[in-house]
């Protein structure tokens, strides 16, 4: 086992992902993993969402190359897939929408040519999913979220010192975002 | 890795060795080259060496220092020269004593001479490890490490014997003596009495006496102990000098064990209760393990052990199915994993088909492999073993069964529970996880909304739009009643409104008075 680590798929809604553009890399290789810090301390290499996948677009010329949109109750996330995703843009060329989807993918930075960072997620899963592991998706992101904010408040770590320096996060906001995510939930 | 690092002190040996050659024609350089061929036994002339120098220098345009060097390695590997032996003696080994030798811990590898006695040999742990030990002399003791790609006549304990060449590795802060193929070993002309022992000399008989301690109480490397424990697991061999290892438990817990071949231990069962004589705990990437070796002994006891429960229970989502998974064929004879249709240590064998899922479940704080056997892949999958061996035989893909077990699992929730080893949770049940628990839900929200609220009043409290004492009052259920009870009392009465604000005042004083006397008691103790 020496050397091996799993990075853990980190559960955020699409509006901290929206609002985040800390970006780095822990070591200055070109491949070395690459890191999001959101608002809410957290780093995040792989992500896991499930959400709604309401539109698939093929955006490449020549190649296929899929752009998808799948929404939480606080957002949309951006999903690209080409050549390299070969399975998940398969699944893309075949889905309908909208559908439960589920994805496990890597963040990826896009910098706009007036200096905007733009995220989204490179899969390396996408799947069906059901409602039901739609929900336990959102309760479980709002509860990673919710210890987030609170460790964020009261502990303080490299992490945590970056984010509030970077983004002086208005954790109300956060935590509003979170009610809206388990009102949509709890409502059916 | 070792092999490398073998390579890497070669090679710098040889750069050191170029750069000392002062050459500063070709016939120079082809005149050294011809010397170390000569020495090495293989006759050339110093024309031909220059041709082929010339040949690099101008057709290919290669730096003169770097076609002395092409050229040498190429009439090396030729005349079938080790190029380690040749640069070893390049170097420049030191004769040292052992306590300067410790000395060089931090440091840089170095090449050293010495002169030791073998106080200690220890079970190979890796095949490419010849032998390991201790070895000291009058100054102290090091560790010494020959890897089996040596030519080196295995050493004999409580002998002396003369170093040569041989690599000081600093590891952890700890200097140790690796013996890798420019290494020479020869018995020395005097031996050495008395070795300065340190306090890492381990005992190595079979008799010692060791306090029976239990699994809790083994939280660290390097303790003798005896242990009355169950065999709760098994695992498949892992390697040829490895008589058993799995996991062993006692009412305390659970840790793995090793038992090496050298304790010449035959029969271990699981299920069954011993007595482990003379075992050693090692610690490995932040695990404790305990090792029976040749001072250990294991005998079986009629007193049953009951190993504690080492039951892990997580609810994550599959993330990912590894490499492995599947339709897989193990080796007939040692039951191995085969790739390719090979197994590593018996190639190319019919192998035996088998069925199993390397899952691994995330719980957004920690990746969790496990492993699902055939039994339960079968029933979660409902498909046999033989069906998915025709369902591969037919689709001629023996990727089919992952790529169903992939869109089975994988965004799923599930509720796993298993054994968990050092790496893989072995999974006894996977099932799909409960519906969301509205209550969780509601639960949540309440918090949240509780919080943002306490948010808002201390903003109001900022913006004077409230006093502070006002959220209090209000908080505090207690006052809150009184007062209610005051209203009761239809006190319009001012003064008994104010006897009974006065009381509860006098009350809270009077705790902390007792408080404080209690804190001072407890200084003066």
């Amino acid at each position: 086992m020496p050397g091996y680590f799993r990075e853990i798929a980190v559960r955020m809604f699409a509006k901290e992902m929206k609002d985040s553009d800390l970006i780095y890399r822990e070591e200055e290789e070109q491949y070395a993993p690459q890191y999001v810090l959101t608002p809410t301390g957290a780093k995040a290499n792989r992500i896991l969402i499930s959400g709604v996948l309401t539109e698939v677009e093929n955006i490449g010329s020549g190649t296929e190359y899929y752009r998808a949109r799948i929404s939480d109750p606080t957002g949309t996330f951006t999903v690209y897939a080409g050549q390299y995703q070969a399975e998940a843009a398969r699944f893309l060329a075949e889905a309908e929408t909208p559908a439960f989807v589920t994805v496990i993918g890597k963040v990826t930075a896009f910098k706009t040519d007036d200096g905007n960072t733009i995220l989204s997620i490179r899969p390396e899963y996408i799947q069906n999913a059901d409602e039901k592991d739609r929900d336990l998706w959102v309760a479980e992101t709002a509860e990673k979220t919710h210890e987030r904010i609170i460790a964020a408040e009261t502990e303080t770590n490299e992490n945590i010192k970056n984010a509030l320096e970077h983004y002086s996060p208005e954790f109300s906001e956060y935590r509003k975002m979170i009610i809206q995510a388990l009102e949509a939930i709890s409502s059916n | 890795m070792k092999d490398m690092n073998e390579t890497e002190l070669a090679d710098s040996q040889e750069s050191i060795h170029f750069k000392n050659t002062g050459a500063s024609d070709l016939f120079d350089r082809a005149a050294t080259i011809q010397k170390l061929l000569s020495e090495n036994g293989a006759e050339i002339s110093v024309e031909e060496i220059e041709a082929k120098l010339k040949e690099m220098t101008e057709i290919f345009k290669v730096p003169a220092a770097e076609a002395q060097r092409s050229v040498t390695n190429a009439f090396l590997k030729k005349y079938g020269i080790s190029k380690t032996k040749v640069f070893a003696g390049k170097g420049s080994a030191v004769t040292k004593k052992i306590a300067e030798i410790n000395a060089m811990a931090g440091m840089p590898d170095a090449w050293v001479n010495f002169t030791g006695k073998v106080i200690q040999i220890w079970d190979s742990t890796h095949e490419s490890i010849a032998q390991a030990g201790l070895v000291g002399d009058e100054t102290g003791i090091i560790k010494f490490t020959i890897w089996s790609s040596t030519e080196i006549n295995p050493l004999e304990l409580n002998k002396t014997y003369d170093f040569k060449n041989v690599v000081v590795k600093s590891w952890n802060d700890k200097a140790s003596i690796t013996l890798n193929k420019a290494a020479t070993i020869a018995p020395a002309a005097e031996e050495i009495v008395t070795v300065k022992a340190g306090e890492t000399i381990l005992s190595d008989s079979k008799d010692r006496t060791n306090e029976l301690r239990t699994v809790a109480e083994l939280q660290q490397g390097g303790i003798w102990t005896d242990l009355k424990a169950n065999i709760v697991q098994l695992f498949e061999k892992t390697h040829e000098s490895i008589a058993f290892a799995g996991v062993l438990g006692d009412e305390t817990g659970t840790m793995r064990f090793t038992v090496w071949k050298t304790s010449e231990i035959e029969n271990i069962e699981a299920g069954k209760s011993y007595l482990l004589k003379n075992a050693i705990t090692k610690e490995w990437n932040g695990n404790i393990a305990v090792e029976i070796n040749r001072a250990g002994k294991v005998e079986e006891i009629d007193e049953e052990i009951v190993a504690k429960a080492s039951v892990f229970e997580l609810c994550g989502c599959a993330v990912d199915i590894q490499a492995g998974s599947g339709l897989i064929r193990r080796c007939p004879e040692c039951n191995k994993v085969m790739t390719k249709g090979m197994c590593t240590e018996h190639g190319k064998v019919k192998g035996k088909y088998d069925l199993r899922i390397k899952a691994v479940f995330d719980d957004g704080s920690e990746a969790h492999e496990t492993i699902i056997n055939c039994e339960l892949t079968q029933k979660l999958l409902n498909i046999e073993l033989a069906d998915a061996v025709m369902m591969a035989t037919e689709t001629l893909d023996p990727e089919c069964i992952n790529d169903i077990i992939k869109k089975e699992f994988i965004g799923k929730y599930y509720v796993v529970r298993g054994a968990k080893t050092d790496r893989y949770i072995i999974v006894e049940n996977v099932e799909r996880a409960e519906p969301i628990d509205a209550n969780r839900i509601s639960q949540l929200k309440d918090c949240l909304m509780e919080e943002l609220d306490r948010k808002n009043d201390a903003e109001k409290i900022e913006n004077g739009e409230i006093r502070n004492d006002e959220i209090r009052v209000g908080e505090n259920r207690d006052i809150e009643k009184d007062i209610e009870e005051m209203e009761e009392l239809k006190s319009s009465d001012f003064e008994e409104f104010e006897k009974i604000l006065n009381s509860i005042e006098a009350e809270d004083e009077g705790i902390e008075e007792d408080e404080e006397i209690e804190i001072e008691e407890i200084k003066v103790i």
